[in-house]
């Protein structure tokens, strides 16, 4: 499984961490019992602060994705969903509708946008 | 001999600067992030005959200095600085070619972790020999010589200390706080380092250039340990004649491999590998001293050569360069 990150991005790398794994997660490229690199080596690979890699992973362990052992090491474990209090469509709208305006301020078109939500759409009623 | 050495180190030194330039990832030429096409082009081709015009012509009038003079400090630092200005030339001409390195960093979660050869007991080892060696000694000290060699040239041993127990213990020491050393190096490589290529053929190259380098790292820790061995157990002349050419032959064997394999196992895939070595050109002085306050990494592949080096902008390359620079003082002043 490959995590891409790119610090050139404008998005933080913390953040960059814990959204690409947390698909990794949620798609079950990451499965419970795998292991994740220790602190240390993912921030070397990276070129971050040890502290970057670590902040990621305790916010993925606060959802409940992760065991984080007290030498650095982080452990997938197996997660129940959260129960929602109720649809909250209007909010899944605004957030979809926030992230669809920042790819196209960084340049992507409305239709690779268009083309990419409903291939996603497929795969979501096909799960 | 020392002249003959002199006239050997001289040229083996410069053959492998020639090929330098050959065995660097293709993405870097003369420590700068360049397109890989650009090593076969008219205007690399340039860059590179000059560069190696004027390492062998340092080489020339060093030789020739040396036979004039038989100053051998005087002609090495005439030789370093005819090299290091031929390397700066070849990376001030080589910064005009310079490309924006690849942001995008791919990190392989699933690759295999990597481990110390032997594992701890394989580090430990050489430590537990050379307490046994200093116990069994300093408990045998009245079975020993009055004197003891330290250090050894071709013809023989050459410096010589009374025997006693500090000196014993202070013999000992030394040559642990050098395989300590060689061990740290090799944990900087494995642990301090970072990995560049993600996945593929390409990791797996680098995986198996980082474990030669790390054998060789072990097998240096382990040699050094018989010196003081052969001292005390009153080895004939011989067997250090015997060492010396055993550690020679091991170390070209290995330094003849990382050379095949090209920095970073490079020249072991074909592939093209990610554009730079994830280090930023403008945290480079010359191509030589990586300075980045910002990476946590100790070590970095060089980008002129084979091998690692030092992050200055790291605390810890500080205290390792101290650490090295008091040995020798240190070693004279313990076995005076």
């Amino acid at each position: 499984m490959i995590l891409r990150i790119d610090p050139g991005s404008s998005a933080p790398v913390y953040r960059q961490i814990v959204d690409g794994l947390r698909v990794a997660l949620v798609n079950g490229d990451l499965a419970p019992g795998d292991s994740l690199p220790a602190v240390r080596r993912l921030a070397l690979d990276i070129g971050v602060h040890f502290n970057t890699v670590a902040s990621a992973y305790r916010e993925l362990a606060r959802e409940g994705w992760l065991h984080i052992s007290a030498r650095g090491g982080a452990q997938v474990q197996r997660r129940s969903l959260p129960i929602a209090a109720k649809p909250e469509s209007a909010t899944h709208r605004r957030r979809i509708e926030e992230l669809l305006a920042h790819l196209q301020a960084n340049g992507a078109t409305p239709s690779s946008l268009a083309r990419e939500l409903r291939r996603m759409a497929k795969a979501l009623e096909a799960s | 001999m020392s002249a003959a050495l002199f006239y050997i180190s001289l040229l083996a030194i410069s053959a492998l600067l020639h090929l330098m330039p050959r065995i660097t990832r293709p993405d870097l030429y003369f420590g700068v992030t360049v397109d890989p096409a650009l090593r076969i082009s008219a205007s690399a081709r340039r860059i590179l005959q000059r560069y190696r015009f004027g390492v062998w012509c340092s080489t020339l009038a060093a030789v020739a200095l040396q036979m004039a003079l038989q100053r051998p400090a005087v002609s090495a630092v005439l030789y370093a600085v005819g090299i290091g200005g031929a390397q700066l030339a070849a990376h001030h001409s080589t910064l005009a070619h310079a490309i924006p390195r690849a942001t995008a960093i791919e990190i392989d979660l699933s690759a295999p972790p990597e481990h110390f050869p032997g594992g701890f007991a394989a580090a430990a080892l050489p430590f537990v020999l050379l307490l046994v060696l200093g116990t069994w000694s300093v408990s045998h000290v009245d079975r020993l010589p009055g004197r003891l060699p330290v250090h050894w040239s071709f013809a023989g041993p050459d410096h010589w200390v009374t025997t006693s127990p500090r000196l014993i213990v202070m013999l000992v020491l030394l040559h642990a706080i050098s395989c300590l050393v060689l061990m740290a190096a090799a944990w900087g490589v494995l642990h301090g380092s970072r990995r560049i290529c993600a996945s593929g053929p390409a990791a797996a190259a680098e995986r198996r250039f980082r474990r030669r380098t790390l054998l060789m790292l072990l097998t240096v820790a382990y040699f050094s340990i018989l010196p003081p061995a052969l001292a005390l157990l009153q080895a004939p002349v011989i067997a250090m004649r015997l060492w010396s050419a055993a550690l020679a032959i091991m170390l070209l064997g290995f330094i003849v491999t990382l050379l095949r394999a090209g920095q970073g196992g490079a020249r072991l895939f074909a592939s093209r590998p990610p554009v730079g070595d994830r280090t930023a050109d403008d945290r480079w002085l010359g191509g030589f001293i990586y300075i980045n306050r910002a990476d946590p990494a100790l070590l970095v592949e060089k980008r002129m050569g084979i091998g690692w080096t030092l992050n200055f902008g790291n605390p810890w390359s500080w205290l390792l360069i101290a650490m090295l620079v008091a040995m020798v003082p240190t070693g004279h002043y313990l076995l005076r």
